[in-house]
């Protein structure tokens, strides 16, 4: 089993190779994977060009990012053992939060509003989900929890009210012990769920009723509220269902059907980002070596769009960044056109899902 | 299973990978051809051994309703189901064509369509639906191994033998014939007189396959496919949360009680198809890397071995679950080797985010 040894991972040798650079532009922060395999955090700029890159102790995942951007946490890919605080600018690392007893990270996890909570998401020994609750003042400090209501919790964000936060229940069993196995592929409870940040009670859950083998993963939050769902589908290949979803005031709608490109996914979504503007989003499939472009209004494919492994995606100054896990990465346009960034930090590293702004 | 034209749309691709991903061509070509020559080629002809055996087995059936005959059928139905093993993992030209692999086996089935078409082809009694042309049109569900299956060893296996039912004989009769002629005509798009397809996966001027590395990314899928596969649809889907809450009947075979074998004889095609193909590629770049994956296989294969006294009843019993999830963690572990060492050791184009993302 590839598990960290927990002394391991605060014993870690962590090395920020790189100077610092200014935070006021752009920057975007991420796992990743250099050419030996050796497991990265890595932050460049919009043009790609580096910030810093440091070591990891395991695969990472998802990030989070303090209101005030003076603090990121990376999550380790789950079921995972531990995350990092960091410095942003400068990659420094300030501490490690190693998983509580009988809780593993699932890799996401959002800052509240006051920059004073984080919130994981967790899951327990049977893989039912937790949303695990840090003090970060008090050296993030795990000062209770809360039920998700639903397996294989992973996405976590904070509504744009501050007081609830949404989480995405997955819905797929798994067995910390057995990493990366899962079970009951076939049909499963996936949820959206809005939880009380105080009390932890369930305000709301949305599930997509026509198919109990799509899994709602990953989540993208526009400034308006709404919240778009990314999907992946375990159920037979010669389905294709749409694998995007809109939560606003009205409740949940999956995207139109077919026609629409869902295909070119290859039943796999890995990302999703919002514009700044919330007018679009994209989603990423990694297995598709695509990507579409969905106008927020007319809930409408605009645009496909193609990258080999392409997951990591972010909302960019001209369109959507979309990194690669074969190395580099490309900026997509709302039409889909896409520019390669020319840059030999960003070629060089195999990027990882997800990537966050800083 | 992703369609021809998906497939040349994705080698089609813009490539990130830069110069360091690049590879010299003849390494990739030997390992095709030793993979092609020493696995494919022979896995298929047994195949289709098996086919014929079975399929004049079940024609001798229904000629003469005879116990003896019934037995020597349910022995040779075995032996075909584990001959497929053989070449499952190969999801890809000529097993994806005319939706072969689909028509061989319908598994996972959780729709049940199996029970149901078998239902509905005995209840009209038709003829004209159990051609070979009807066949090739529809009823996917009906016509392959599971169906057989359930006509060989279900609770209405004695009625192949009553005078009045001489229309399941003529149907599982049906059924033997359309298997040898999807592993006749499989064999012969791989044979080097016939199709040539292991030709065309070396690169064709214009073709699907542009250099042997495409060729051989599509056999790297292959080898992760089949791991996973294994692990979550042919093992996993069984497990349940504890021995009480465990699916036996997910099983693949569990009317035969042949599904512990079936596991075991993918596990070695799949080692073969490592050891032929990719282990000598593997160690010119990195021995040790190699001797660990080769340690894998063996691993996962003694695993394997260790479950007693079959996977049906493994699953329900606590020292059987463990020997289950033993085997789940080597075959992960396998499989993570692959993912994240060696597809980058050889210089595949595929990446972390496709092959284990989140």
């Amino acid at each position: 089993m590839t598990t960290l040894p927990r002394r391991a991972a605060l014993a870690l040798p962590f090395l920020a190779l790189a100077r610092p650079a200014p935070a006021a532009e752009a920057g975007f922060l991420a796992a990743a994977a250099d050419a030996e395999g050796r497991w990265r955090v890595a932050a460049f700029g919009a043009d790609g060009a580096k910030r810093f890159e440091s070591a990891m102790p395991a695969r990472g995942h998802g990030a989070a990012v303090g209101p005030d951007g003076g603090t990121a946490v990376l999550f380790a890919r789950r079921p995972g053992h531990f995350a990092l605080v960091l410095d942003p600018a400068s990659g420094a690392l300030r501490q490690v939060v190693e998983r509580a007893p009988g809780r593993w990270f699932c890799g996401h996890g959002a800052f509240s509003a006051d920059g004073g909570t984080l919130w994981a998401s967790e899951i327990d020994a049977t893989g039912e989900g937790v949303v695990g609750v840090y003090a970060v003042r008090r050296g993030y400090a795990r000062i209770g929890e809360f039920p998700t209501g639903g397996a294989d919790p992973h996405d976590v964000r904070l509504a744009p009210d501050g007081a609830s936060i949404w989480v995405a229940n997955g819905g797929i069993r798994t067995d910390p012990r057995l990493p990366r196995t899962r079970f009951e592929l076939e049909a499963f409870d996936s949820s959206l769920v809005r939880l009380d940040t105080g009390s932890g009670r369930l305000l709301a859950r949305h599930r997509v009723a026509q198919d109990a083998s799509l899994s709602l993963r990953h989540l993208a939050l526009a400034p308006d509220g709404t919240v778009a769902i990314a999907m992946q589908h375990e159920g037979p290949r010669q389905d294709r269902p749409p694998l995007v979803a809109l939560v606003d005031a009205a409740g949940l709608a999956v995207l139109p059907g077919p026609a629409a490109g869902w295909g070119l996914l290859d039943h796999y979504i890995g990302s999703a980002a919002a514009s700044a503007d919330g007018t679009l989003f994209a989603v990423t499939s990694p297995r598709g070596g695509a990507g579409l472009v969905i106008e927020a209004a007319s809930r409408r494919v605009r645009a496909a769009f193609t990258l080999r492994d392409g997951c990591g995606v972010a909302a960019a100054p001209g369109g959507f960044l979309v990194t690669s896990g074969l190395g580099g990465g490309v900026l997509v346009a709302a039409d889909g056109t896409q520019r390669r960034l020319e840059n030999p930090f960003l070629a060089g590293l195999r990027w990882d899902n997800h990537m966050v702004p800083i | 299973m992703p369609t021809r034209r998906a497939l040349a749309a994705l080698l089609a691709l813009p490539a990130l990978a830069g110069s360091a991903w690049a590879q010299p061509m003849e390494p990739a070509r030997a390992a095709l051809r030793a993979a092609v020559s020493r696995h494919v080629l022979p896995r298929h002809a047994a195949f289709t051994a098996a086919a014929a055996a079975f399929a004049s087995a079940t024609a001798a059936l229904r000629t003469a309703p005879e116990a003896a005959r019934a037995d020597a059928a349910r022995a040779v139905w075995a032996a075909l189901a584990l001959a497929f093993q053989g070449i499952r993992h190969l999801r890809f030209g000529p097993m994806e064509a005319f939706d072969h692999g689909f028509r061989i086996t319908l598994f996972p089935d959780p729709r049940n369509a199996t029970t149901r078409e078998l239902a509905e082809l005995l209840r009209e009694g038709d003829p004209e639906s159990i051609t070979p042309q009807a066949f090739a049109r529809g009823r996917v569900a009906a016509q392959g191994l599971p169906a057989a299956e359930r006509l060989l060893f279900g609770e209405a296996a004695p009625r192949l033998l009553a005078p009045d039912e001489a229309f399941r004989r003529r149907l599982l009769a049906a059924i033997g014939a359309n298997l040898l002629a999807i592993a006749q005509a499989m064999q012969q798009e791989w044979a080097p007189q016939g199709g040539a397809f292991g030709t065309e996966l070396e690169g064709t001027p214009g073709g699907v396959f542009r250099s042997p590395q495409d060729g051989l990314l599509v056999l790297f899928k292959s080898l992760h496919g089949g791991l996973e596969f294994l692990g979550e649809r042919q093992v996993a889907r069984a497990l349940g949360a504890t021995a009480r809450q465990a699916f036996p009947r997910r099983t693949e075979a569990w009317r035969s009680g042949a599904s512990l074998a079936l596991v075991q004889a993918g596990l070695a095609a799949q080692a073969e198809l490592w050891r032929t193909g990719f282990a000598p590629l593997v160690a010119a770049q990195d021995a040790p890397l190699a001797a660990q994956v080769a340690q894998g296989y063996a691993a996962a294969e003694a695993a394997a071995a260790a479950i007693a006294p079959s996977l049906e009843k493994a699953v329900v019993q606590p020292a059987g679950r463990a020997a289950v999830e033993a085997l789940l963690l080597a075959s992960g572990q396998a499989r993570r080797l692959l993912t994240e060492r060696v597809a980058p050791a050889i210089g595949l184009p595929v990446g972390f985010n496709s092959m284990d993302g989140d």
